[in-house]
């Protein structure tokens, strides 16, 4: 229980980086522990404890922000194994979706029959951060009100996510 | 007030069955989408009893019902024109999702529409309680004046035996019963005119941010085309959705919008929020569908509502030629085929289902009219589609999918040689052509490599600048544009699936090829990217003078029963009631002879006035007792205003 | 003393101000208990909760209807407008407070209270102070936008009590006015709320000039609250609040014909698992000071207080601001949703929520042009 807590912290961590969105956002969907169910059901919790190590390795040793993005660039969006799943995880913030990881990863990694792109639920296709980003409603829900298309959009990165150094 | 407990009471099929032989009922009409609604609605108003029989099951009465529309739609990996609504064997329905290219001389039979080409047809029909309205985009234009007369006008297509002013006060009573939004003075145009103070029942929704983007780049560009000169100028469109009540409306007494549907209390059904997914299914209610109007039809205690019945078959009687009675098949279950069978009958029937439905069940009733013209004369719209990207961030993904167009290619002497069109600016973006916007993130993220501030950059670059014209190009009739149906093709009630041959002439490929010209011209005034391509890979590709281009299906299916002067020119009169059997109407956009670049609904709608105006002058002379039920209508008919 | 409890024109300003100040506290708590919910779940909670807090939107519009057409106008943005949950309602019923909470047993039992019908049988026709309780302790009731009134200190049973004290004093003092050849009812017209700016499924908005439409608006208030003469459904099929709150204790709807506590229609379960534990009356002092949900929080605080501004300048004049009210409200919606998602970051077993404590110093710009009823 203590480890899928930490777990999950860091998980939030990671996703923050890599859609730039901070933990309140994250948070905000109420999604964080569906993909993070999603993503161990898929993959497998010691693929998922691999990638949140390295991002742990990856943070500890940056002493600015510039060093950290490199790092999670090199060491897990560049990486053979973690790459493709790391953008899976991007993706899903961004759309609600499971995509299904590509051919080349399944035979190297693993079939799970599980990984078939989809929707994590009704609700995820609603909170897809692609609408925040854009200041738009997901088409189908949450419509924003009469009239309030005719207005430009608010586009800001009020909820960004920012860089922290040296956690602890 | 609320109508919060606005439902339809259901039969059963013995029911029906009795109350048929017992010769209750003074119409039976096949089909509840807004066709079938309105009738029903229109005779029910009038104290006459109606049979409604329905196809598909109707759940979406009730709120949870409704819901489970949106669940689907939220959770289904496509988001297609059907995706809300669950897969019947027992009464299919078309998804363009299993259209694919076309093999030449080979058909393709993977679909529910049955596709014999030259050319792949995606559009698609909704086999639903309230039919295609729950999925239409409620675009609700009329037809200009001179669509009407365009075999004598530009010697094209065929002309309509009525005229642009013999349909305006049925436009009125079909604006009406949809609740239109619109400001007259925006869309007198072109021909177009009004009764003198007429206003719409509410006011035209608010163009999109979008809109004003692009009238401020092309607003004033000028075409010369057959010797005239076309200028144009982005309006705003009429919808079919709550907006704000004009108090101006019906001599000043206003318009109350209607509201939701539903068996249960749910606050629904208000103005419009913008959800931005009036296709394929507006998640508050306020689009007009057509169970609004079913509703209307039920509250007045005479209409029988018959769902998951199936009509089969429609029997001719060789005395005298008059249709007898209707089959249907009812299924308990939409997992099994098992059905059991019935027939009813009234003193005359309507076929309400839609252009491909109503020529398959003739067809496969074996009545192909004397003219043989039932199938014949199959028309769309064929839709260019372009997309760029604008350079500043437009707030596209907001709003109806659809807010505002232009007009200008709609009308002139360039129809005697190539096919006009009408223009609509999406605020949905790239959505029809690429799958927007969530092919935009597999494409930044896997393509583009990006993530964390470059991501949600590029996002906002990508999606909140999308500009996609739709060109709604014109097709005329055409005989070898057919339904048909063969015994080899059925559904898993033994139902012949109809089968669909269609091409696209070289009048619309002009027309095509137009947009085309044009579209360029309009990215060129933006300053914004045209990011457009045909691929011949693409199942509605094709090369016209040298050019490659696809078109997609406007789902405006239409002229399977054409309306005419004679027996001879077409299969109903201007009635829409069938030259061949007196008690037989075929009602729907099948009937109209030329679609021009309206959407075919608010046509189609007003027919139905026309119609039932004259079904009720027929059934008088059968002298059917109205008695005091016609006291206790003009009630109701007052309380519903 | 008499036995009317609005005796002169103060007397049902003030009522009035109070009417405005109930409608609008029982916002949060609905609103608080609505977005609990996990979405896609406990559909009919959800309709239902949505159902009953878009009326009382129209409500307060209404109340501020009759508060104009009587030459005055209300104040949102008044110090003590929105009150501090927990709170007990402005009208006066001792026996049960008001918090911001989640979705729960208890805070359905509360909702039920708050639209609970009068004890009084209906056209009972007695002459005592109808359903009124009289009552000492102002203080206790917050009525900070409202001044005690000064005749006498009463609380009532029910909303519906509460109104009909209006109504007699309505009739009462427009009858003396009509007397001495004049009316009560001097407001300009254009400071009226119609349905060009105000209209949604929770039914048209009134627009009051005299008596009849007064006494009209205020019926409509008590007939979708508590019901129409008590019965569960009014004479145009709407269900009132009290009934439609009743169908989630008893997990099946009612329908039509149906006895009161004894519904016949579609059973459904409702599944108080499926709620974010929101903490109680949450406060900007619950949240750690540096942390995002506090500056979200506070953000979501001045929002508000700028679309309670927004809202009363469209009750000054401005209708038109009414529009894009309702797409502030829209955003408000999302913010508060975001809130009630968060765990309090020291206390990660419960999720923030929206405070509703507003700043009165900060008087936030509110330029949007363009009924709040349909946001939520």
């Amino acid at each position: 229980m203590e480890q899928q807590t930490q777990n999950i912290k860091h998980f939030i961590e990671l996703s923050g980086a890599l859609t730039d969105f901070n933990e309140f956002a994250l948070n905000g969907t109420g999604q964080v522990a569906a993909y993070y169910q999603t993503l161990v059901d898929i993959v497998g919790q010691q693929l998922v404890d691999n990638l949140l190590s390295t991002y742990c390795s990856v943070y500890e040793i940056s002493i600015n922000e510039q060093m950290f993005l490199d790092g999670l660039r090199k060491q897990i969006l560049g990486d053979l194994k973690l790459g493709p799943v790391a953008r899976n995880i991007i993706k899903l913030w961004y759309t609600g979706t499971w995509y299904q990881l590509p051919n080349t990863w399944r035979q190297a990694y693993g079939k799970s029959d599980n990984d078939i792109t989809f929707f994590v639920s009704s609700a995820s296709y609603m909170e897809g951060l692609l609408w925040h980003a854009i200041d738009a409603n997901p088409s189908g829900a949450k419509g924003p009100g009469y009239g309030s298309w005719s207005q430009p959009p608010n586009i800001n990165f009020d909820n960004a996510w920012q860089f922290k150094a040296n956690y602890q | 007030m609320t109508h919060s407990t606005r439902t339809i009471k259901q039969i059963t099929p013995d029911q029906a069955i009795e109350k048929s032989a017992n010769g209750e009922y003074h119409a039976v009409i096949i089909g509840s989408g807004i066709s079938g609604a309105i009738a029903a609605k229109q005779l029910t108003a009038k104290g006459l009893n109606v049979l409604v029989l329905e196809a598909a099951p109707a759940k979406d009465l009730t709120y949870s019902g409704f819901k489970q529309y949106l669940s689907n739609y939220y959770s289904n990996a496509s988001k297609d024109n059907n995706a809300p609504y669950p897969e019947n064997p027992n009464a299919p329905m078309p998804r363009s999702t299993t259209i694919s290219k076309l093999i030449p001389g080979q058909t393709d039979a993977k679909g529910y529409m049955v596709q014999n080409g030259p050319l792949a047809l995606d559009s698609t029909y909704t086999r639903v309680t309230g039919g295609t309205t729950m999925h239409w985009e409620a675009k609700i234009l009329r037809m200009l004046p001179e669509d009407f007369s365009i075999k004598s006008t530009y010697g094209v297509g065929l002309d309509w035996p009525i005229s642009y002013d013999d349909l305006m006060p049925y436009y009125r009573m079909a604006e009406r019963e949809i609740g239109v939004s619109a400001n007259v003075e925006e869309q007198g145009f072109y021909g177009i005119k009004y009764e003198q103070d007429y206003v719409y029942p509410m006011y035209g929704l608010p163009p999109s941010y979008l809109d004003q983007v692009v009238a401020k780049g092309i607003d004033g560009a000028e075409f010369e085309l057959s010797g005239e000169t076309l200028t144009v100028k982005v309006r705003p469109f009429p919808q079919g959705r709550n907006g704000i009540p004009n108090p101006n409306y019906n001599d000043g007494n206003g318009f109350k919008p209607v509201g939701a549907v539903s068996a249960h209390q749910v606050e629904q059904g208000g103005r419009c929020q913008g959800n931005n997914n009036c296709v394929p299914i507006c998640p508050v209610q306020a689009k007009y569908d057509a169970r609004k109007t079913l509703v209307d039809a039920a509250q007045t205690g005479r209409m029988d509502f018959l769902p998951q019945a199936v009509a089969s078959k429609v029997v001719v009687n060789p005395a005298d030629n008059s249709i007898e009675h209707i089959q249907f098949k009812h299924y308990k279950t939409t997992q099994s085929p098992e059905y059991t069978e019935g027939k009813v009958s009234g003193k005359l029937f309507i076929l309400a289902t839609n252009a491909i439905e109503n020529a398959r069940l003739m067809l496969a009733s074996g009545l192909p009219s004397s003219s043989g013209l039932v199938g014949k004369n199959l028309m769309d719209h064929t839709y260019l589609l372009t997309w760029g990207l604008l350079p500043e961030a437009a707030g596209t993904m907001r709003g109806t999918k659809c807010t505002s167009g232009i007009a200008d290619f709609r009308h002139g002497k360039s129809r005697s040689k190539q096919a006009a069109f009408g223009v609509d600016i999406h605020n949905d973006g790239w959505g029809w052509a690429t799958g927007s916007p969530f092919s935009d993130i597999e494409y930044l993220v896997d393509g583009q490599n990006k993530f964390g501030r470059d991501l949600r950059q590029g996002v906002i670059n990508r999606v909140s600048n999308q500009l996609l014209f739709a060109f709604m190009v014109e097709q005329v009739a055409d005989e070898s544009n057919r339904v048909t149906v063969d015994p080899q093709y059925k559904d898993a009630l033994g139902n012949m699936r109809p089968i669909v041959n269609y091409n696209v002439s070289d009048y619309s490929k002009a027309g095509i090829a137009f947009s085309s010209q044009a579209s360029k011209v309009f990215y060129q005034r933006l300053g914004a990217e045209d990011h457009s391509n045909y691929s011949p890979l693409d199942y509605g590709y094709f090369n016209y003078q040298g050019e490659d281009y696809y078109f997609r299906g406007g789902n405006h299916f239409s002229g399977t029963h054409i309306m005419g002067t004679s027996a001879e020119n077409s299969v109903v009169n201007e009635n829409q009631q069938s030259w061949d059997h007196a008690n037989l109407y075929l009602i729907g956009s099948g009937s109209m002879p030329t679609i021009g670049t309206s959407n075919t609904t608010l046509t189609l709608a007003a027919l139905v006035f026309k119609t039932t105006e004259d079904i009720i002058n027929k059934l008088s002379h059968y002298r059917i007792d109205l008695g005091n039920e016609s006291n206790t209508n003009t009630a109701k008919e007052a309380c519903h205003e | 003393m008499n036995n009317r409890i609005i005796n002169n024109i103060d007397d049902l300003y003030q009522m009035l101000d109070a009417a405005i100040q109930l409608e609008h506290a029982t916002i949060p708590p609905y609103l608080t208990a609505l977005y609990s919910i996990h979405p896609e779940t406990n559909i009919e909670a959800t309709q239902v909760i949505r159902a009953v807090l878009v009326e009382e939107m129209l409500h307060m519009t209404l109340s501020a209807n009759v508060l104009n057409a009587l030459g005055k106008h209300p104040d949102l943005t008044a110090e003590g407008f929105v009150p501090d949950f927990p709170t007990y309602l402005p009208d006066g019923e001792k026996d049960f407070q008001v918090s911001i909470d989640k979705f729960s047993p208890d805070t359905l039992d509360t909702f039920l209270n708050i639209e609970r019908p009068s004890k009084q049988p209906p056209d009972c026709g007695c002459t005592e102070l109808k359903g009124c309780i009289v009552r000492s302790n102002h203080q206790k009731f917050q009525l900070k936008a409202v001044k005690p009134l000064k005749s006498a200190t009463y609380s009532f049973y029910s909303i519906g009590d509460f109104y009909d004290a209006i109504i007699e004093g309505i009739e009462y003092l427009e009858e003396q006015a009509q007397q001495q050849g004049k009316t009560i009812f001097i407001g300009d017209v254009k400071f009226q709320v119609s349905n060009k700016y105000y209209y949604s499924g929770g039914g048209n908005v009134i627009v009051v000039t005299d008596k009849d439409s007064a006494i009209q608006a205020l019926d409509l208030i008590k007939d979708q609250g508590e019901g129409h003469c008590q019965q569960i459904f009014d004479p145009q099929g709407e269900i009132a609040h009290y009934y439609r709150f009743e169908q989630l204790k008893l997990g099946q709807f009612y329908q039509l014909g149906d006895e009161p506590g004894k519904p016949t229609g579609e059973k459904f379960a409702v599944d108080y698992k499926a709620v974010y534990p929101v903490k109680q009356n949450p406060k900007m002092k619950d949240f750690p000071q540096e942390s995002l949900l506090y500056q979200a929080a506070q953000k979501f605080n001045y929002s508000y207080f700028g679309f309670l501004a927004l809202v009363n300048q469209a009750f000054r004049g401005q209708q038109d601001l009414l529009l894009g009210a309702v797409c502030d409200m829209f955003r408000l919606k999302e913010h508060a949703t975001q809130l009630i998602r968060n765990p309090i970051p020291n206390d990660p077993s419960q999720n923030g929520g929206p405070t509703f404590e507003m700043f009165y110093a900060l008087q936030p710009q509110t330029e949007h042009k363009t009924t709040e009823a349909e946001a939520v």
